[in-house]
């Protein structure tokens, strides 16, 4: 079940709610992961700051969610980091240097 | 060996003088509070209070001012330990009302609570010590200024702060494990009372 359609089914999801197998948590962890880093380069500071802090109480979340007892969100949370995280994505493909 | 000490803080003697300690110095700067304030804020007997304020106000760690027939005591700010001594307390038994002062005015907050190690530990339950506190926020508040709240806490606590933030029907639905346990848990109200 993707983020979207649990944002719309208001789910909560947590550890240990079976929401979504194990394995496909895993990778969407390694693959959130990889973008996380490039993210956290692209940005760097100055204006992205604030985008780069987002993105690490994002990643906090999911670390915590994936392997702390005491992680879970609400449907809120995840509505408001969706569109958080599509604003870090566009910040990160404006930074991407253009080919001429 | 029993000990009565506060798992938060193990280097004062007891829990209920860590617990009146920590109500002088975590009040809101210039509120003094009487005798009977701390004895009711702390669950402490006053006779126990009495003792515990006349030996800080001995060794110069609080002062006490009479207004009629009220002592109402404060911090001694002049004292050369109290920038030490507040941050001590703030960072180990201080969350819940420095989180009580950055969610304060915030729209939307039904409930506020501190669970997780943090909680645990400030109930007397013994473990390790915290590394993060757990935030759970309960209504329709916005979220960024909730994050907002937490990271201008977390300086000041000296360790991050988490918030879980559910709609008041997600917290009483409690459709996961999670919620669960943070249900069966111990709470540390922040603002109002979790349902």
């Amino acid at each position: 079940m993707s983020l979207e359609a649990l944002a719309r089914a208001g789910r909560i999801v947590s550890a240990d709610a079976g929401d979504v197998a194990a394995h496909e948590l895993l990778e969407r962890a390694k693959r959130l992961e990889s973008v996380a880093l490039y993210a956290e380069a692209a940005l760097g500071s100055g204006p992205h700051a604030a985008h780069v802090r987002e993105l690490d109480r994002m990643r906090r979340t999911r670390n915590r969610v994936e392997y702390d007892e005491w992680g879970g969100f609400g449907a809120a949370e995840i509505r408001a980091d969706l569109e958080r995280a599509r604003a870090i994505v566009a910040a990160v493909e404006a930074s991407w240097p253009t080919s001429s | 060996m029993r000990s009565n000490a506060p798992p938060l803080l193990p280097l004062f003697r007891s829990a209920a003088q860590a617990r009146i300690l920590a109500s002088i110095f975590l009040a809101p700067e210039g509120r003094g509070q009487s005798l009977a304030d701390l004895a009711r804020a702390t669950g402490t007997l006053a006779g126990s209070v009495h003792r515990e304020v006349e030996r800080l106000e001995a060794a110069g760690l609080v002062r006490s001012e009479r207004i009629g027939r009220t002592r109402l005591i404060q911090p001694d700010t002049d004292a050369p330990i109290y920038d030490d001594l507040r941050g001590l307390i703030t960072k180990t038994l201080g969350p819940a009302a420095v989180l009580a002062r950055a969610l304060a005015g915030l729209p939307g907050i039904d409930a506020a609570a501190i669970f997780g190690s943090w909680a645990a530990r400030y109930r007397g339950e013994p473990g390790d010590a915290p590394a993060d506190v757990d935030l759970l926020v309960i209504g329709a508040p916005d979220t960024g200024a909730i994050y907002a709240a937490c990271r201008a806490s977390e300086e000041e606590l000296g360790r991050p702060v988490n918030a879980t933030i559910l709609s008041h029907d997600e917290w009483t639905e409690r459709d996961s494990g999670f919620l669960k346990t943070v249900a069966r848990g111990p709470l540390v109200s922040v603002v109002g009372e979790v349902p």
